[in-house]
């Protein structure tokens, strides 16, 4: 149900009222949520919304599918920009929200400025407003207190302090490794990203070329290595995230380098063994400082759509202020409203120490870091992969820096 | 004159065969064989058409014809080069293992003992589950840190054992290893079937010869299951040169490329990397080398049966 403030605005919801909508989404725990709120949606606006829910790999096959060939389609669907962005406004498949979110088509009490500000640069590309956050998704350094206390070691605050406590906190014959995260070629590009960014790397210039064989991402890419294998567990090479949870999980590893949601996996008591051992703290800083990537997922209007203004109303109802304490309250991830993040809701539901975290990463984070903001996210990742498992093992990070730079640009110009 | 009256006649008879051809077969297969051409071939022209183009699915804009640029760039396409050398080599570490395990159950389980019914049922639960789940279980399995193998292996000394599928040396052999406990029960039952056919006067009278047990396999029981075991051969290339799933699941193909087969780069350029025409591309050489080896086999069984 709406909010008594907005009804109280005199905003008129039900001026779309009979119109039917179909958006496409991926399975995750907002759109689930989401789902939920469909009948009441319904009551309150009168629009009728179909919600297809797809796992993540579906969706990004059949959404450009549907968006090329069957234009009108879909009014609605759900982006995440770190991989979306530069494909789906070349191919101009948003529709620009800014000037819906600046017309009367836009509930008063809404209130675009409550997001905040470096998370709404996520869903910004070459200018205009493409989607609307809904989460926030940072990294962080988990860490396992009881070993860390065990050897009289502090949380790590910098790369050098990472490095001597992985190496002191790893016993071989204990089966134990002092860090653990991605090993896998495409999937540590994201748990790569802070390492380069700390060293004071970055992804592209300014015109959008790859920065790649830069000292500063040899340098990323020669401590990655040395990092994970000094203090990685053995069979790092080829590490996804599905095999380094568990390892934090299961106490054989003392640290983990990942994304704040695997914290869920952490604190439950019915699948880990850290659950009251588990501290979460900030990334550790290299030269640059600390800089995680920040990505969200969020919901987006179709440029081919021609119910676009009742498909912003729904976006709307789905991202209010009222909306966002509920699903924050059933999905327990980090809203990207800040009243929100700073009310009970939020701060009740998760540990302090990881409030903390993520208050202090936020304005550093980088948006849409996770990878290079380009039209071939996939190929690229690849290509940046080749270069991480080379140093994983053990080969030469100049070389191999040197290969992934030209390897990116050869894709990049087709 | 009898030559003259027999080449007068044969245009005569031809003429009657002709007029009394019976069409009623043809008419009959003819639903089945439009059905065949459109399920298969439609699909084979529209790959070779999506070949010879660059197609994006990003945008609106129309495939663009690039003539065999697709072909050029493949001979020049180190991964997809890698990918077919690795294809090649799980397909005959695939064969060398699945054939004698294969043939060797068969021939186990054609002997006559108390349990042999239930070890025939248990043979075939491997190959009726879902390779998949199967390779998610075999990737907790081998995991080093947590799976069962490396208790296993702690039970008799061992506490390190082999990094299977992070060691860029056994990853493609455990791969292999991992398809071979699925699918060699399905050799078996051919196999199995074989023998079953197979005529008992040879045996009663190598048995009345005094030929020995090895005897009679090497010079009876081998030469006449040489067919069956060349279409189980067969059947096995053809999966083995199209592996994907057991790959996808278990590495992704990884570390970095090094389990990547020809089929699971065909999936990520087209479906992944968005080039349609170029993984098309990569498909129809997939489907000429499946099909060449298939041509071979077929003439080699032709042989064997000859």
């Amino acid at each position: 149900m709406l909010p008594v403030a907005t009804r109280a605005a005199g905003f008129d919801w039900k001026r779309y009222a009979g119109k039917e909508l179909r958006f496409m989404v991926s399975v995750h725990p907002w759109t689930q949520w989401a789902q939920t709120q469909l009948p009441a949606l319904e009551h309150d606006t009168g629009i009728k919304v179909k919600w297809e829910i797809l796992y993540e790999d579906q969706l990004r096959q059949k959404l450009p599918l549907t968006l090329r060939s069957d234009p009108g389609s879909v009014d609605g669907f759900f982006t995440l920009p770190s991989w979306d962005a530069a494909a789906f406004s070349r191919a101009g498949w948003y529709e620009p929200l800014g000037k819906l979110i600046h017309s009367d088509l836009t509930a008063p009490d809404w209130n675009f400025v409550d997001f905040f500000p470096n998370i709404l640069k996520i869903h910004e590309y070459d200018g205009h407003q493409i989607g609307v956050p809904i989460t926030i998704e940072l990294q962080a350094l988990f860490m396992n207190n009881h070993m860390l206390r065990a050897k009289q070691l502090k949380a790590p605050t910098t790369l050098d302090e990472l490095m001597s406590t992985a190496k002191a906190l790893t016993d071989r014959d204990k089966d134990v490794s002092g860090i653990v995260t991605r090993g896998d070629g495409v999937q540590a590009v994201y748990t790569f990203g802070p390492f380069l960014f700390a060293f004071g790397g970055r992804w592209l210039d300014e015109k959008g070329k790859p920065e790649l064989a830069t000292p500063a991402a040899v340098n990323a890419l020669k401590y990655y290595g040395e990092l994970l294998r000094a203090a990685g567990p053995p069979n790092i090479l080829g590490m996804q995230w599905k095999t380094t949870y568990p390892l934090f999980q299961q106490a054989h590893a003392a640290m983990f380098i990942d994304a704040t949601n695997f914290l869920t996996y952490f604190k439950d008591p019915s699948q880990s063994r850290v659950a009251d051992d588990v501290a979460v703290a900030v990334l550790p800083a290299g030269p640059a400082g600390e800089h995680s990537t920040v990505i969200s997922w969020g919901p987006s209007i179709a440029a081919s759509s021609s119910r676009k203004e009742a498909t912003w109303i729904a976006i709307q109802y789905l991202t209010s202020k009222a909306a966002m304490a509920a699903s924050t309250k059933a999905t327990h991830l980090p809203p990207s409203r800040q009243s929100i993040y700073d009310s009970s809701v939020y701060t009740s539901s998760v540990p302090e120490d990881m409030i903390r975290t993520t208050k202090i990463e936020i304005p550093n984070a980088v948006p849409n870091g996770a990878n290079p903001l380009v039209v071939p996210v996939p190929e690229v990742r690849s290509a940046i992969g080749e270069a991480i498992i080379a140093v994983l093992q053990g080969k030469n990070a100049k070389a191999a820096a040197d290969a992934m730079q030209k390897r990116v640009v050869q894709i990049l110009n087709g | 004159m009898a030559e003259t009256i027999l080449t007068l006649a044969a245009p005569s008879r031809a003429r009657t065969t002709r007029r009394r051809h019976d069409w009623t077969p043809d008419l009959l297969i003819a639903p089945a064989l439009l059905a065949m051409i459109f399920v298969m071939g439609f699909p084979l022209l529209y790959l070779g058409y999506m070949s010879v183009h660059r197609w994006s699915l990003i945008g609106f804009s129309p495939p663009r014809f690039i003539g065999l640029a697709n072909f050029a760039a493949l001979a020049g396409d180190e991964r997809f080069l890698s990918s077919l050398t690795r294809t090649l080599y799980f397909t005959a570490l695939g064969l060398a293992s699945n054939l004698p395990a294969g043939l060797g159950i068969a021939l186990l389980l054609d002997q006559k003992f108390p349990t042999r019914n239930l070890l025939r049922a248990l043979l075939i639960l491997p190959m009726v589950a879902t390779p998949a789940a199967m390779g998610l279980v075999w990737v907790v399995m081998l995991d080093p840190s947590l799976g069962i193998v490396r208790f296993l292996f702690g039970l008799i000394g061992i506490q390190h054992p082999p990094l299977w599928l992070s060691n860029p040396a056994l990853v493609v052999p455990t791969l292999v290893f991992v398809d071979a406990w699925m699918w060699t029960p399905m050799v078996a039952l051919i196999c199995m079937a074989g023998l079953a056919s197979l005529p008992a006067d040879p045996f009663e009278a190598a048995r009345v010869d005094g030929a020995s047990a090895w005897q009679r396999f090497r010079f009876i029981t081998f030469p006449l299951l040489t067919p069956t075991l060349v279409v189980a051969a067969m059947l096995r290339i053809m999966d083995l040169l199209k592996v994907i799933d057991i790959v996808y699941v278990m590495t992704g193909g990884g570390p970095g490329h090094l389990s990547e087969t020809t089929n699971l780069y065909n999936y990520l350029v087209a479906m992944s990397y968005d080039k349609i025409g170029y993984g098309s591309t990569v498909a129809l050489v997939l489907f000429a080398l499946v099909l060449l080896c298939t041509g071979v086999l077929v003439r080699l069984r032709r042989m064997a049966a000859e």
